[in-house]
C-alpha cells in the first residue's frame, strides 16, 4: 500500500467534516466564476439598453455573489486547517507513544534531534499535503473545468484564445518544478548548516578568545556566511525568472485575446463582454494554476516524510510483556542472574556467562572499569534489554514472565545524567503533593515544591539537582532502587551529604549502586568488581582489602594509600 | 528578555533604523539608481498595458482612430515583453541585494559578537545570540532593507500612474473605486499584527515542545525505569494541544489576508459596474474606456498588499535591528596589544576578589602566590569558587587593578597576545567543534607536527586513537557527542598543550585522566617542559599528593594554603573534607 494512502486513516474520523468543507469550497469556485460573467452582462445587456435599473440590480447581485462566496470560503479554509490539525495531533500522539515505548536500543541507535525531526517535521509535511494539495485540488480543477465550459457556452470562438495559456504555464511548471528544487534545497542546507556554525562558534567564542583564535572563527563563519549569501543569489533570481514568463505569457494571452477577439467583434461574431469575459477568466486561472505547479514539491516531501513516519511505526519494539505476565510487586527474596551473557549487535560479548545473587534487602554495590560491563548489566536487571543467554530471575520468577509495567512500577533509578523537565519541582516527582513532600523530607532537601525548573534546573546547584532525581526515584517507594554513577559527578563533601540522605532511604530497600569510584560503595554489603565482562572479585570492602587483589590494587590507586 | 527590553523593541522609528539603511546601501550606489530607475519604467509600462486595451475596442467597435487594431495589438506584445525584461532585472536586482543585505548584517554583528564579554554572553546566552544571528540579521531583514523599501515605491509609482490614468478616463468613476482600497492596506497591516503574535505563540510552542522532547528522549532510561510515561504523555498532549489552537488562530488570521487581496478587490468590480455602467449608458465614457478602467483598477490591487506587507514588516524589522543594536552595544573586550610581556609565569593573587554576574562576591580577597614551575592544585567542595579562581587568573571575569599579577606584571597591564600565547586553560566542560580531532585541537593554528606529536601524547589522547574511525581525522559529532566525556577533556588538554603554554590551568580533569594514567600524564608534562606553572583544580588525593603547594577554598575564601604534607597534619577543613579518604 502507499504510504499516504496507509496515513489517511487518520482523517477518517473527520469524513463528514471534510466532506462539508469541500462542498462549501467547491459553492465558493462556483461562484467565483460568475462574477465576470456579471460584468459581461452588465456590458452586452444593461448598458447598450440604457437599463439603470438593470445595472443596480447586477452591481448588487455581484455583491450578493462575492460576500457568499468570502463566507463559504473562509469557512472551508478554517475547517480544513482545524481537521488537519485535530489530525495532526493525533499522528504526533502515535508517533510519541511508539518512540516512548520503543525499545532501548532503538533510542541508543537514534539522537533525540531525530526523533524530535519525526515527531515535529515529518508529521508536519502531512498537514501541508492536506491543506495545500487534498483539500484545494478539486477546487482548483473544477475552476478551470468550470472556466471552459462556461466560455464554451457563452462565446466558443473566444475559448481557444483563452486557453492556449494552458499547456504553456503547464510546461513552465513541470520545468520550475524539475530544476528548481536543488537551488533551493541548496540554500536551506548552507543556511541550516551556518546556523549550525553559528551556534557553534558563539559558544566557543571564550575559549577561542583565550587561545587567541577569535579571527580564525571570524574567518570559519564568514566562509560559510559567503557561502550562503552565493547559494541565495543563485537561488533567488530563480522565482524572478519563472514569474516574470508567466506574466508574459499571461500578456500575450490579453494581448490575443483582445486582437483576434477585436476582429471577431468588428465581424459581429463576439460580443465585447465576451471578449471581457475572456480577460477576467485569463486573470482567474492564474493563481489555481500557480497552486498546482506547486503541489509536485510538496506531495514529494510528504511522500518522503509519509515513508519515514510509516517506517517507524511499522518497526515494533522487541522487548514485550509475554503473554500472560505474573505481577511484581516487591523483592522479597532474591535476584539471581544465572549464567547470563550479552552481546550488542552480535558483536564482541560485553556479558560473558555471568552468574550473581542480590538478596532482598541488601545493598549490593557494582565496580569496574568503562567497559567492564556495568551498565550492561544494569540494563538488564530493569529490562531495558533482553540477555543472549541465560536468565535474571526475580524472587524464582524469570524476567520475561513478569509484566515490565509492574517491574517499573517498583524499581527507581538514579542516573549519572541529571534529568529535569522544565517545570515545578513537584512535576519533576510525578505531581503526587504528599509523595513529593514526603520524598523532600526523606532527603532532607528542603525546597518548595511550586519552585520552578529553569532550563534543567540551572538555577539549582548541582548536588540539588542531583538530590531531586534521588527524590524521584523514591517517590513510588520502590522495593528496588538503582543509583547509576549518582554521585560520580559530584565532589567528596556534597557525596557526603547524599550519603547521610541515603542512609534514610536506603531502609528496608535492596539497592544496587554502580560506580567507578570505589569510596561511593565502600559501605555495601557485598560488591562486584567486574572487569570485560566477568565478575573478578567479590566480597565486603574489608574483605576485598585483605585479599589483596584487584580491588586493592585499585583502591590504592584511588584513594592514595592512606587506609 | 524582560518586558522592559520588548517595549524598548516596540518603539520603534525610522530615525534608529537610519544607520542600519547607511550602512547597508553605502557602496551601492549604482545598484540604488539601477534599481529606481528600473522602478519608474516598471511602473509605467504596467500602466500603460491595460490603457491600450480601449483603444482596441474603440476600433472593434468600427470608431476611427489613428491605429490600427494589428498595430495595437503589436504594441501591446512590445510592452508586454519590455516588462517581462525590466521587471526581471528590477525583481533579481532587489533578490540579490536581499541576500547580500542578510550577509553584511551577520558580518557585522558576528564580528561584534566575538569582543562581547563573556559575562555579556552568559547574560544573552548562546541561543538567543543565534538566533539574533540567523533571525534578526535574516531574511525578513535582508527583505525588508531592499525589497520592501523598493517594492513599496515601486507600488506608489504604480498606484500613482494608475489612478492618473482612471483620472483622465473619469473623475467620478475613479472615485468610487479607489475610495474603498486603503481599507484593504489598514486591514492588512491590522490583521498581520495580530498574526506575527500568535506566529510568535506557535513559535514558543515548538520550541516548548522540542525542549520538552529532547529531555525526554536523551534521559528515556530514567522516564522508563521511574515510570514517568504517562506524566510525560499529559504534558506533551497538554503542549500539543496548546500549539494546535494557535496554529488555527494563526491560519484564521492568514486566510482572511488572502481572502482580502483574492476577493476583497472586487468589491471595486461593484463600484465599476454601476458607476462605469451609468456613466457608459449616458454616454460619457465609452466600453472601451470602461474595459481600460477594469484594467487599471487590477493594477491596484497587489500595490496595496505590498503597502501592507511594509507596515506590517516594518514594527517587526524595527524590532530586529534594534536587537542587533543591543548586541553590538553591549559589554566588550579591547585586547591589549601594547602591554608588558612578562618574563616567566608566575602567578601572584593579592585580595583577590571575583563576583558573578548578579555582583554576589564569589571569591573572596584571595591572596596566593604561584611560583613559576610550581604545581597548584585547588581544593574545596562544588561553590567554593575554585573554577571562577582560574577564570579570574584566564581574565575571562573581570578583576580590580593590582590584585592579579603574572610574572609580576598586574592583568591590567599584561599584553594580550602574550596571554593568548602562553595561559591555556582545560575546562571542565570542554567547548568542541563538529569538525575534526585535530581541528579541534589546532584551532587553525600553525604548529609542526612534531608539537602536535607531543601534546596528543601528553594529554594521554593517543590511547584513544586507534579506537576512533579515522584517528586525528575522526569528525567530533555536534558538541563532541561522538567523544566520551574523557576523550573530550584529553582533546582540551591536547589543544592547551599544543601552543607550549607557560601557564596551564586545568579544572577537575579527573574524567580525563583515570588512576592508571594520571601519573603518566603529570610525568610526561614536567618531561615537556619544567618551567611549566600548573594550577589543577581537584578532588583527588593522588593529584594533591603530587602538588608543590595546596590552597583550600571553602565558601569563596582561601582557608587554608601550604605544602600537603604540612596540611596532612594540621588537620582542619582539608582534612574534614577529605577524612573518609584519608581513614
Amino acid at each position: 500500500m502507499h504510504p499516504l494512502l496507509k496515513l489517511s486513516s487518520l482523517f477518517r474520523p473527520h469524513k463528514r467534516q471534510i466532506v462539508l468543507c469541500q462542498i462549501a469550497l467547491l459553492l465558493g469556485v462556483g461562484l467565483n466564476l460568475i462574477g465576470p460573467v456579471l460584468l459581461a452582462y452588465a456590458i452586452d445587456e444593461n448598458i447598450p439598453a440604457g437599463d439603470g435599473r438593470g445595472l443596480l440590480i447586477t452591481g448588487a447581485l455581484f455583491s450578493l455573489v462575492l460576500i457568499t462566496n468570502i463566507a463559504l470560503t473562509l469557512w472551508a479554509r478554517i475547517g480544513a486547517e482545524k481537521v488537519a490539525q485535530s489530525a495532526l495531533v493525533d499522528l504526533k500522539k502515535e508517533l510519541y507513544d511508539h518512540l516512548l515505548d520503543h525499545d532501548l536500543s532503538f533510542h541508543d541507535q537514534h539522537t533525540s534531534g531525530q526523533l524530535i525531526t519525526r515527531i515535529q517535521g515529518d508529521a508536519s509535511s502531512m498537514r501541508v499535503l492536506f491543506t495545500e494539495v487534498i483539500f484545494h485540488l478539486p477546487a482548483d480543477l473544477v475552476t478551470l473545468i468550470g472556466m471552459f465550459a462556461i466560455i464554451t457556452i457563452k462565446a466558443p470562438n473566444i475559448a481557444i484564445l483563452v486557453f492556449w495559456v494552458i499547456p504553456i504555464y503547464i510546461v513552465a511548471f513541470l520545468l520550475f518544478g524539475k530544476y528548481s528544487p536543488p537551488f533551493f534545497m541548496r540554500v536551506r542546507t548552507v543556511t541550516s548548516k551556518l546556523t549550525g556554525f553559528l551556534s557553534e562558534y558563539v559558544r566557543a567564542i571564550p575559549t577561542l578568545r583565550s587561545f587567541g583564535r577569535i579571527g580564525w572563527a571570524i574567518d570559519q563563519v564568514e566562509k560559510m556566511n559567503l557561502e550562503v549569501f552565493k547559494r541565495q543569489s543563485a537561488a533567488f533570481l530563480i522565482p524572478p525568472l519563472y514569474f516574470n514568463t508567466l506574466f508574459f505569457v499571461r500578456a500575450l494571452g490579453f494581448s490575443g485575446v483582445l486582437y483576434f477577439g477585436a476582429l471577431s467583434v468588428e465581424s459581429g461574431e463576439v460580443s465585447i463582454g465576451s471578449l471581457v469575459l475572456g480577460l477576467g477568466y485569463l486573470r482567474l486561472m492564474f493563481s489555481p494554476l500557480m497552486r498546482l505547479s506547486f503541489h509536485q514539491s510538496t506531495v514529494e516531501r510528504a511522500k518522503a516524510s509519509a515513508i519515514r513516519i510509516a517506517g517507524l511505526l511499522d518497526d515494533h519494539p522487541s522487548v514485550v510483556d509475554c503473554d500472560s505476565p505474573s505481577q511484581f510487586l516487591a523483592l522479597t527474596k532474591a535476584i539471581d542472574v544465572e549464567n547470563v551473557s550479552f552481546s550488542y549487535d552480535s558483536d564482541a560479548l560485553v556479558l560473558k556467562n555471568i552468574s550473581l545473587s542480590i538478596k532482598a534487602g541488601s545493598n549490593v554495590g557494582i565496580v569496574g572499569a568503562t567497559g567492564s560491563g556495568k551498565s550492561s548489566l544494569l540494563n538488564l536487571l530493569l529490562r531495558f534489554r533482553d540477555p543472549k543467554q541465560g536468565q535474571i530471575v526475580f524472587d524464582g520468577v524469570p524476567l520475561k514472565e513478569i509484566s515490565i509495567a509492574s517491574l517499573r512500577g517498583s524499581t527507581g533509578l538514579v542516573h549519572q545524567d541529571v534529568l529535569l523537565f522544565p517545570g515545578t519541582v513537584l512535576d519533576n516527582l510525578g505531581g503526587d503533593r504528599v509523595l513529593a513532600q514526603r520524598a523532600l523530607d526523606l532527603l532532607g532537601l528542603e525546597l518548595s515544591l511550586d519552585s520552578n525548573l529553569s532550563l534543567g534546573g540551572q538555577n539549582l546547584s548541582r548536588g540539588e539537582r542531583q538530590l531531586i532525581t534521588f527524590a524521584r526515584a523514591i517517590v513510588g517507594d520502590p522495593s528496588l532502587l538503582i543509583l547509576d554513577e549518582a554521585t560520580s559527578a559530584i565532589d567528596p563533601a556534597t557525596e557526603e551529604r547524599i550519603q547521610e540522605a541515603l542512609g534514610a532511604i536506603l531502609e528496608g530497600r535492596t539497592t544496587v549502586t554502580v560506580a567507578h569510584r570505589l569510596s561511593t560503595v565502600r559501605g555495601c554489603d557485598n560488591i562486584f568488581l567486574m572487569s570485560q565482562g566477568v565478575i573478578e572479585e567479590s566480597g565486603n570492602h574489608d574483605d576485598l582489602l585483605k585479599k589483596g587483589g584487584e580491588y586493592a590494587k585499585l583502591w590504592e590507586l584511588q584513594e592514595g594509600a592512606i587506609s | 528578555m524582560d518586558e522592559a527590553q520588548r517595549e524598548l523593541d516596540e518603539s520603534v522609528g525610522i530615525g534608529r533604523m537610519w544607520h542600519w539603511f547607511r550602512f547597508f546601501w553605502r557602496g551601492h550606489l549604482f545598484v540604488l539608481i539601477l534599481i529606481l530607475v528600473l522602478s519608474v519604467v516598471t511602473a509605467a509600462l504596467s500602466v500603460v498595458f491595460p490603457w491600450l486595451w480601449q483603444f482596441i475596442i474603440a476600433e472593434a467597435e468600427g470608431a476611427e482612430t489613428a491605429l490600427s487594431i494589428r498595430t495595437l495589438a503589436g504594441w501591446m506584445v512590445a510592452v508586454g515583453a519590455a516588462q517581462m525584461l525590466v521587471y526581471f532585472v528590477l525583481q533579481g536586482a532587489r533578490s540579490v541585494m536581499n541576500a547580500r543585505i542578510e550577509w553584511l548584517a551577520r558580518r557585522r554583528v558576528f564580528g561584534e559578537v566575538v569582543r562581547m564579554t563573556s559575562r555579556a554572553h552568559r547574560a544573552y546566552g548562546v541561543g538567543d545570540i543565534v538566533t539574533r544571528l540567523s533571525d534578526d540579521a535574516g531574511e525578513k531583514t535582508g527583505w525588508f532593507v531592499c525589497s520592501g523599501v523598493f517594492r513599496s515605491i515601486e507600488s506608489a509609482l504604480v498606484v500613482v500612474a494608475s489612478i492618473a490614468l482612471m483620472l483622465r478616463i473619469d473623475q467620478f468613476v475613479t472615485a468610487c473605486i479607489i475610495l474603498p482600497l486603503p481599507l484593504l492596506i489598514i486591514g492588512q497591516a491590522f490583521v498581520q499584527g495580530a498574526m506575527g503574535r500568535e506566529y510568535a505563540k506557535v513559535q514558543r510552542a515548538i520550541s516548548g515542545i522540542n525542549d520538552e522532547l529532547s529531555v525526554v528522549f536523551s534521559g528515556i532510561r530514567v522516564v522508563r525505569a521511574n515510570q514517568m510515561e504517562d506524566q510525560v504523555r499529559s504534558r506533551f498532549q497538554s503542549q500539543l494541544e496548546s500549539q494546535s489552537t494557535s496554529e488555527v488562530s494563526a491560519a484564521k488570521l492568514q486566510q482572511t489576508v488572502w481572502l482580502m487581496y483574492g476577493y476583497g478587490w472586487q468589491f471595486a468590480m461593484v463600484a465599476l459596474i454601476i458607476a462605469g455602467g451609468w456613466k457608459a449608458i449616458s454616454g460619457e465614457i465609452t466600453v472601451g474606456e470602461l474595459v481600460s478602467l477594469e484594467g487599471l483598477t487590477m493594477t491596484l490591487v497587489w500595490p496595496m498588499f505590498d503597502f501592507g506587507m511594509f507596515v506590517s514588516r516594518f514594527k517587526q524589522v524595527g524590532a530586529a535591528l534594534f536587537r542587533l543594536d543591543a548586541l553590538i552595544e553591549s559589554e566588550s573586550i579591547t585586547p591589549n596589544i601594547s602591554g608588558d610581556c612578562p618574563s616567566d609565569a608566575s602567578v601572584s593573587l593579592r585580595n583577590l576578589s571575583v563576583r558573578t554576574d548578579d555582583g554576589e562576591e564569589i571569591v573572596r580577597n584571595v591572596s596566593v602566590e604561584i611560583d613559576s614551575g610550581s604545581l597548584v592544585a585547588v581544593v574545596g567542595s562544588v561553590g567554593a569558587g575554585k573554577s571562577q579562581l582560574l577564570r579570574a587568573i584566564l581574565r575571562d571575569i573581570p578583576v580590580a587593578p593590582r590584585t592579579l599579577f603574572i610574572g609580576g606584571i598586574p592583568s591590567e597591564a599584561l599584553n594580550s597576545e602574550w596571554a593568548f600565547d602562553n595561559v591555556a586553560i582545560v575546562p571542565q566542560d570542554p567547548v568542541l567543534l563538529s569538525t575534526t580531532i585535530k581541528e579541534n585541537i589546532l584551532l587553525g593554528r600553525d604548529v609542526s607536527e612534531e608539537d602536535l606529536l607531543k601534546a596528543i601524547s601528553v594529554s594521554r589522547l593517543e590511547s584513544d586513537l586507534p579506537m576512533l574511525v579515522d584517528g586525528l581525522a575522526t569528525m567530533v559529532g555536534e558538541r563532541g557527542v561522538t567523544l566520551s566525556g574523557g576523550q573530550q577533556q584529553r582533546v582540551a588538554i591536547a589543544r592547551a598543550l599544543v601552543g607550549n603554554p607557560s601557564l596551564l590551568l586545568l579544572d577537575d580533569p579527573t574524567s580525563a585522566l583515570d588512576a592508571d594514567t594520571e601519573a603518566q600524564f603529570w610525568a610526561s608534562l614536567i618531561e615537556i617542559d619544567s618551567s611549566l606553572t600548573t594550577v589543577v583544580v581537584t578532588h583527588r588525593i593522588s593529584t594533591i599528593e603530587r602538588s608543590d603547594s595546596v590552597v583550600v577554598m571553602d565558601a569563596g575564601e582561601v582557608v587554608q594554603q601550604g605544602p600537603y604534607a604540612q596540611l596532612k597534619l594540621e588537620g582542619g577543613a582539608f582534612a574534614r573534607v577529605y577524612k573518609r579518604c584519608l581513614a
